[in-house]
């Protein structure tokens, strides 16, 4: 019997299957009707009742009817058509079952449906006899597919209350009509639908509902496993998550939605870098934030640029090349198990990009997608006073000079709008300013649009997305403009040779990033500080008559004018990224694979910092110019050879393969170079001295990796890996080493008899080791010649300040982790749970030497850390009728990270970076240290002294004295606990979701707190501005403190003064906010279905809405100036910003 | 079978899809941008070594300007200054200036020196660049420890060479007997007919084997006469020695470091510091101007220079002697008992006083005199008068002195030789008054190089400074005798500092002396 299936745009089942075996014939038709299934459901979304009118009409013509009108589809046989009789029929709103039932009646046919296929077949002799009875009786058996007897099985026949339900036997029986549907269901198995015809004995197996038995994810390399059969933990995100209220860097995207990922609000405005870590900081000096691969491509994230102490721009990282719209998943591989096959590099877990392909699309489609915001700053300077205006010591400036410089300071006299003096020396009203953000900040725009071009056939599939994002910012005179190309394509040769390739080309254009932290250059420092009855709209001139900078403040040029900076300071980016793809996978055989794989991600980009001609500090130098081009590229080339095999029970698959990667940076550039001729003209040509620098970094690593996966009865799974790397940055005598790992999956639901409740549920255990690799030229001397010549001799001197170290190792890293994962109520709850304990030892740190050596510092595998922690994840779905589904997750993570050995012989805190840039610009010894049995990054500084009482101790002058002669820890700057709550509400076409994130356990060092008190604009300045501010504590020798002091003074002294104590602008960085929101609506299909346009979906979208709580006083807590380890410390960065915008989506 | 001959082939070609890319994996390490041991010329590195000991005016200037300057010029009432950060005008203690010697000729000069020994110890032909190289370190040594006493000698330097990450302090007794030996033995393997390896890298002598052994013992004479106090016996035997070597006779002979412009590296760090940093924060000290006014000393107008306003960089000032005026070392400007204008000679206007002549050593380019033939000559004299060596004192001190004036027209003084011998005649050397004069000359003598200033003055006790006594100085208004250790010692070399400080007598103090300075 060969089958002839008709579908108008199904799988096609060839006629004549010579060569297949009956049993192959009936696994392809069954994979045949999962793909129509599968590919019809989309359609018949929505419908299910229908109207027919049939006059005598052929029953091919009826059976085309039901399906343009319902979206069911018939198989039949050839001869079936032939057989049958013409249909009169007149249904209206008839049920599927009563029009087939009504087509069906006399004819010489039966049929079945299975899932929306009708399938026809021909009568048998004996059945074409009988008539139909009334009502047979429908006796029958449900068991499950391990044959055991389901008992309490609901039987219901649709449409109807009649029924019954399953003795302890699993036994039945109804009565029912012919045609009838029955309906079998119970908590923990899939609903199951029979239809009545003129058996009366049936036996009805019911599939448990395990939702994980057949999902794929995609896990390290690329290797797609079956989620059930996963030993360590992994959350998929979907791209869909990306792409309403979205970010422009896609790692502050993944903020609140995985149980472990932690990103840390970096305020560089919004073309910049991220920082995500998963399971807390690995190394102490080294890179903590994941491998990121892109559809099988590493795409490097460094970094490149950054603040410091003392001022900087953030030039963004990889992740804000990659256009939401384009993303299908991100997999999210937590621990070192899951990142166990990427060796050195999983060391912090890896999160897998992988972008939309063209395999869902039939024939072509079309996508677009607009996405628009606007975006307005929030002005958190709530805790600053109004009441007392510009000047020192309590009076109004008198003349012009004491005006211009006391512009950023609020300790002068009571404001009584009384006409004052101003820097430029105008006469005004000496009032309270509170505008100066609105009046200075711009509402910003983005937009982001792409196109997409889909295509499908048996050859392969295709996707081309095309993108244009244009934003402006809050800031004046910026912008970013990104175009950006993203091809995947999947081509199959024949049978056995299948091609991929996939291509990401990006275009970036910035223009003004924003400066932040210390003030040169710094655009938002002076909106915060002014004076509280300084006006910034005074600045807006920019330049005086001579074109030089309109200083707010001679005494101190380098808080710049933002109308100057905007204008006339210069950074400009310009980065061109190709992150590329080949894949060509031929099957062996039907167990054996090989596949091989080249990828290469590579960039340039240009940048140019320019401190203009004019500028204040400068003092009449023609300015200063940095101009540098960088070469990023990494090349990556795998083989991986794959077996496949079921033996009875068990089942096998094993990868061994090879991996050999190349990563080369080269930047050549002049840096800071000064003295040009001509003014105004910004190039290095116009220097006569051009000094150029240039730098290099390339090192390779070799690996050799396998992978056993074995799988018991599909309830056990054991998955072991090997990977060993070779290392071109070692000394060759020792450059290989070895990170294996065992991850077991034990889903017990299966082996055990689960109380009904419990749909699912699953053990894991896994152990791996990683590492984090080195970094270059780390153990060998070498030299280098000077940039200029002494008596016309070349000047030589020895590269490396800290000794290169032949015998150094990679840091390592061990992880182990157990997990649960379980689905309750018939899917309706999930929970997900893991704990993990990682250890870092041989951590690489530059250990300060004796200058004595020649040299500064000695690099050796000597740190010791811990992160261990645990995650939940909850996802549940409340409510679920036909028109209202209510999904919510919450998912909540505690890393407990501990520093466990520093360097010898004394274990002193070390800095967390090895320039300056882990300390703070104000403050005296306020830095960011790693600190023995401390959590990572601690903020030190000098504390409170209190007395046995916990008071604050008071000197003779009536000023705090600090607790000790060294600065003491005052917490780390890493939050310990973090999480999100995502809820989706959906009604008809309606989509409501929010996500509302937090993180608590942090710390932050706030500099514009401090400043805020410097210059007395802080509220808590206020107290004694008359009568003399008298700190709340004891003298020395344990009386109340009744020394006043001129509050003027006091803050000064615990600012920037001798007093300073860090630990008053140490502040709670714990918050809760309502990160996301949007509210979409798609145009029903019924709408839709005859026109051009396929889907549209029109969603209003809001990003970063509300901080529903905080501690911390005028700044938002997510305000570090950089992506760097030394996280903690918050200084005059970019203004909290709300978007608020639309994103329409058109499919064609 | 089949398939086991396929993934036979596979394997192979895995095999060779990585072997095939790694001929170069040892390589790769290698940074094209720099060089590695085995390529580099040694002799870039040794100009390194000569420039740093001179210092310069970048990072690395910290060592002279907050040692020599801010410190021991000040100590040595050559310079006075009213800025608070000018710490050694009245005795003030500041680690970081105090250790900024140590901190910067460790990372650059002795990096350099002992890395290039260690690489070209044994190589064919550079013999005497090997030699020139044991003289050259002995000489940045000598500096170092006569600033600290104890210091990392023999473990100093070989962070990567011999892996020595906590060097061990020396005694400076065992150090002294070190460079001596070193000095004797490397400067007897001199070789005149072996190649000259080194040539114009030597920014003294061009590798003039001739002019090294000249240095050599040139530098034995001074180690010799740094004895002088504390083992007299040891002083005679090496000063003999040096003697009979030869020393340095003539200016031709100095050692000298010719400063440019073209980069901060290259700068004169004094002149650099007193022309575009810090012109208006000192003045000349009334010590120092007096005692040329009452000679009538023909260098005064090379050294002193009044400008009506310092920070007019391009005003070159008046250097008639008649117009100079030193300012007293001691006072500031608050007010109190040591305001300025308390000050003798006080004018009523700073700018009366001189600044350093901005033709001279007040320049950018100002040469940097590293040892010297009027130095030299000068503690021959001495040594002579003491009986140690053969010969006049007298013709010692004439050649002393005339060469030690004559010198600065090597910074671009005009001094007619005519005025040096008038000086000369007018202050002739007495038996009975020598060694005061002949160290109170070579405390002009070595005006720019205020180390060997004060070192010399140490040593010898002469001129008879009269210190300052400032509200609230630490060492209880005497002149300090020694630079304290960096603190970080303590941090990163904890062991050795600890043993090291402990045996200082009185502690690791501004007021502690050094070996050779006995009481």
């Amino acid at each position: 019997m060969y089958l002839t299936a008709i579908c108008k745009e199904g799988a096609i089942v060839p006629e004549r299957l010579p060569f297949f075996s009956k049993q192959t014939v009936l696994i392809m038709n069954f994979v045949a009707l999962f793909l129509l299934g599968a590919c019809l459901q989309v359609t018949a979304t929505g419908l299910g009742q229908m109207s027919l009118r049939s006059m005598n009409k052929p029953l091919g013509q009826v059976f085309n009817e039901i399906r343009k009108q319902t979206g069911y589809n018939f198989i039949y046989t050839a001869d079936v058509l032939e057989k049958s009789k013409k249909v009169s029929v007149v249904l209206k709103n008839a049920s599927i079952t009563e029009v087939l039932a009504a087509c069906f009646r006399d004819q010489p046919l039966t049929y079945s449906i299975i899932d929306k296929v009708v399938i026809v077949k021909a009568k048998e002799a004996g059945e074409q006899k009988r008539d139909l009875p009334a009502l047979i009786i429908i006796r029958g058996k449900v068991t499950n597919d391990r044959n055991e007897p389901v008992s309490g099985v609901s039987v219901v026949i649709r449409g109807t209350s009649r029924g019954t339900v399953t003795d302890s036997a699993g036994d039945f029986s109804v009565g029912a009509d012919r045609g009838n549907i029955l309906v079998f269901s119970f908590v923990g198995y899939q609903s199951k639908e029979y239809i009545v015809g003129d058996a009366s004995e049936v036996g009805i197996v019911l599939e448990e509902s395990k939702r994980e038995l057949n999902e794929v994810v995609v896990t390290a390399l690329g290797i797609a496993r079956q989620k059930r059969s996963l030993g360590y933990s992994t959350t998929e995100v979907g791209g869909d998550k990306f792409t309403q209220a979205r970010e422009t860097n896609l790692g502050n995207a993944l903020t609140g939605q995985v149980a472990g990922v932690s990103v840390a609000g970096v305020a560089t405005g919004p073309y910049g870098s991220s920082r995500v870590t998963i399971r807390g900081n690995s190394s102490l000096k080294g890179e903590n934030q994941p491998l990121y691969v892109i559809d099988g491509v590493p795409l490097n994230n460094t970094n490149r640029g950054f603040a410091g102490p003392y001022g900087g721009s953030d030039f963004g990282d990889g992740l804000s090349t990659i256009n939401p719209d384009d993303i299908q998943s991100i997999q999210v591989l937590k621990g070192a198990a899951a990142a166990a096959l990427y060796g050195f590099r999983g060391g912090n877990g890896a999160i897998l990009i992988t972008t939309k392909s063209g395999s869902s699309s039939r024939g072509v489609t079309v996508e677009l997608n607009n996405n628009f915001t606007a975006n307005s700053v929030v002005d958190l300077r709530k805790d600053v006073q109004y009441e007392y205006g510009q000047g020192y010591n309590g009076e109004k400036p008198t003349s012009q000079y004491g005006a211009s410089s006391s512009s950023f300071a609020s300790w002068g006299a009571k404001m009584d709008g009384s006409q004052v003096i101003n820097f430029d020396g105008e006469m005004y009203p000496y009032q309270g300013y509170q505008d100066n953000f609105k009046n200075f900040f711009q509402t910003g725009i983005a937009n982001q649009s792409s196109i997409a071009v889909l295509g499908n056939s048996e050859k392969g599939n295709y996707r081309i997305g095309l993108s244009n994002m244009y934003q402006t910012p809050v800031t004046p005179n910026s912008n970013l403009k990104q175009q950006g190309v993203n091809f995947n394509s999947n081509f199959n040769v024949n049978k056995k040779l299948k091609v991929g390739l996939t291509a990401n080309y990006v275009f970036e254009k910035v223009k003004n990033r924003a400066s932040v932290s210390d003030a040169p250059g710094n655009i938002i420092a002076p909106a915060i500080y002014l004076a509280s009855s300084f006006d910034i709209r005074w600045l807006k001139a920019a330049v005086d008559d001579n074109g030089n900078e309109l200083v707010p403040n001679v005494d101190d040029p380098y808080t710049n004018n933002p109308y100057f900076v905007a204008n006339y300071f210069q950074n400009a980016s310009n980065r061109n990224r190709l992150t590329t793809g080949l894949t060509v996978r031929y099957e062996l055989l039907d167990w054996l694979s090989v596949q091989g794989q080249l990828t290469r991600d590579g960039f340039s980009i240009d940048k140019k910092e320019v401190i203009p001609t004019g500028t204040g500090f400068l003092y009449g130098e023609n300015g200063v110019l940095s101009q540098s081009t960088g070469n990023f590229r990494e090349i990556n080339g795998n083989i991986n050879i794959e077996a496949n095999k079921k033996f009875n029970k068990f089942s096998v698959r094993a990868i061994v393969g090879g991996n050999s990667l190349d990563n080369q940076y080269t930047e050549s550039g002049v840096y800071g170079i000064r003295h040009f001729q001509v003014p105004y003209f910004y190039s290095p040509l116009n220097i006569t001295n051009r000094p150029y620098q240039t730098s290099f970094s390339r090192f390779k690593v070799n690996s050799i990796y396998g992978s056993a996966d074995l799988g018991f009865r599909d309830f056990l799974f054991l998955n072991l890996t090997a990977r060993n790397d070779w290392f071109s940055t070692l000394n060759p005598a020792s450059n290989n080493y070895l990170y294996p790992s065992a991850s077991l999956s034990f889903v017990f639901s299966d082996l055990v008899t689960m109380p009904s409740w419990i749909s699912f549920g699953k053990l894991r255990a896994a152990y791996a080791g990683s590492s984090n690799g080195t970094s270059p030229y780390l153990n060998k001397l070498s030299y280098t010649l000077e940039g200029f010549t002494i008596g016309d001799q070349p000047v030589g001197h020895i590269v490396q300040s800290s000794i290169p170290n032949q015998g150094l190792r990679p840091v390592k890293i061990s992880e182990q982790e157990l997990g649960l994962s379980m689905q309750f109520l018939n899917n309706r709850i999930g929970l997900d749970l893991a704990v993990y304990n990682k250890k870092t030892v041989d951590d690489i740190l530059n250990v300060g030497v004796s200058t004595t050596t020649g040299y500064q510092a000695n690099v050796v595998n000597i740190g010791k850390l811990r992160n261990k922690g645990i995650e939940a994840l909850i996802s549940a779905t409340p409510v679920r009728t036909g028109r209202f589904t209510w999904n919510t997750s919450f998912n909540i993570a505690v890393n407990d990270n501990k520093v466990l050995a520093l360097a010898p012989p004394d274990n002193n805190p070390v800095p967390v970076l090895d320039n300056d840039d882990n300390t703070a610009r104000w403050g005296s010894g306020v830095s960011i240290q790693h600190v023995i049995g401390l959590p990572y990054a601690q903020i030190v500084g000098y504390a409170y002294k209190r007395n046995a009482a916990g008071q604050k101790v008071f000197d003779a002058d009536g000023f705090p004295v600090s607790s000790d002669i060294v600065p003491v820890p005052l917490g780390s700057g890493i939050y310990k606990t973090t999480g999100g709550f995502y809820n989706e509400f959906s009604y008809k076409g309606i989509n409501l979701s929010f996500l509302i994130d937090f993180k608590y356990g942090a710390k932050i060092y706030s500099g514009t707190n401090l400043l805020l008190y410097s210059n007395g604009q802080h509220i808590n300045t206020l107290e004694g501005r008359e009568a003399g501010f008298i700190g709340k504590g004891v003298t020395e020798d344990d009386k109340e403190n009744t020394i006043a002091v001129r509050p003027q003074d006091y803050f000064y002294q615990i600012t920037t003064g001798d007093y300073n104590i860090g630990e008053e602008f140490v502040y709670d960085a714990s918050f809760i906010k309502f990160r996301s929101l949007s509210l979409g609506y798609s145009l029903p299909a019924s709408i839709l279905k005859k026109g051009f346009v396929k889907g549209l979906v029109f969603s209003l979208v809001g990003r970063n809405l509300w901080i529903i709580k905080k501690y911390t006083p005028n700044i938002d807590p997510e305000s570090s100036y950089n992506n760097t380890n030394a996280q903690g410390l918050e200084l005059s960065g970019y203004p909290s910003v709300r978007n608020l915008g639309f994103n329409v989506n058109v499919k064609f | 079978m089949k398939k086991i001959i396929t993934l036979k082939y596979l394997l192979i070609l895995v095999t060779l899809f990585f072997s095939s890319c790694d001929k170069d994996f040892e390589l790769i390490n290698t940074n094209p941008n720099s060089l590695g041991q085995d390529v580099f010329k040694y002799n870039y590195l040794f100009t390194a070594a000569q420039l740093y000991t001179a210092g310069n005016s970048d990072g690395y200037s910290r060592g002279i300007w907050e040692g020599s300057l801010s410190y021991a010029s000040t100590f040595m009432q050559q310079l006075s200054s009213t800025s608070g950060f000018w710490y050694g005008d009245k005795y003030v203690f500041n680690n970081d200036y105090l250790s900024a010697f140590w901190l910067t000729q460790f990372g650059t000069s002795v990096k350099s020196i002992t890395d290039v020994i260690s690489n070209i110890n044994g190589k064919e032909d550079q013999g005497n660049f090997l030699q020139i190289a044991r003289i050259l370190k002995v000489f940045i040594f000598q500096r170092i420890t006569d600033q600290y006493g104890d210091i990392p000698y023999f473990q100093a330097g070989k962070g990567f060479s011999e892996t020595l990450t906590d060097p061990v302090y020396d005694s400076q007794a065992v150090i002294y007997d070190d460079m001596l030996a070193e000095l004797e033995d490397a400067v007897g393997k001199l070789d005149p007919d072996a190649p000259n390896t080194l040539g114009d890298a030597d920014l003294f002598y061009k590798g003039d084997v001739t002019q090294w052994t000249k240095f050599a013992y040139s530098e034995m004479l001074r180690l010799a006469m740094r004895m002088s106090k504390v083992d007299p016996e040891k002083a005679k035997t090496w000063a003999g020695k040096a003697a009979s070597g030869g020393v340095m006779e003539t200016n031709d002979d100095n050692a000298i470091i010719y400063h440019e412009t073209n980069d901060a590296l290259t700068e004169n760090p004094v002149g650099a510091e007193v022309i575009t940093r810090e012109p208006a924060s000192y003045r000349l000290s009334k010590t120092l101007i007096d005692f040329l006014k009452n000679k009538n000393d023909p260098r005064l107008p090379a050294l002193a220079t009044v400008v009506e306003d310092p920070e007019e960089l391009d005003d070159p000032g008046n250097t008639d002697p008649l117009v100079q005026l030193g300012q007293a070392n001691g006072y500031d400007f608050r007010g109190g008992a040591t305001d300025l204008s308390n000050s003798p000679g006080w004018t009523g206007n700073q700018n009366d006083f001189s600044i350093i002549n901005r033709t001279t050593f007040a320049r950018v380019d100002a040469p940097s005199f590293l040892l010297t033939a009027g130095n030299t000559q000068l503690l021959m004299a001495e040594a002579a008068q003491r009986g140690w060596i053969s010969g006049s004192a007298a013709d010692y001190y004439a050649v002393g002195v005339v060469q030690s004036i004559l010198q600065l027209n090597q910074a671009g003084a005009g001094i007619a030789e005519s005025d040096a011998e008038v000086y000369l005649a007018a202050n002739p050397w007495l038996a009975a008054d020598g060694i005061r004069q002949i160290n109170e000359q070579y405390w002009v003598a070595t005006f720019g190089d205020w180390l060997e200033t004060w070192s010399n003055w140490r040593r010898s006790g002469y001129p008879e400074l009269v210190p300052v006594n400032y509200e609230g100085n630490i060492t209880n208004g005497s002149i300090p005798r020694r630079f304290t250790y960096p603190i970080d010692e303590a941090r990163v070399n904890p062991k050795n500092y600890s043993a090291a400080v402990n045996s200082i007598n009185g502690g690791d103090k501004i007021t502690s002396r050094v070996w050779w300075d006995s009481e």
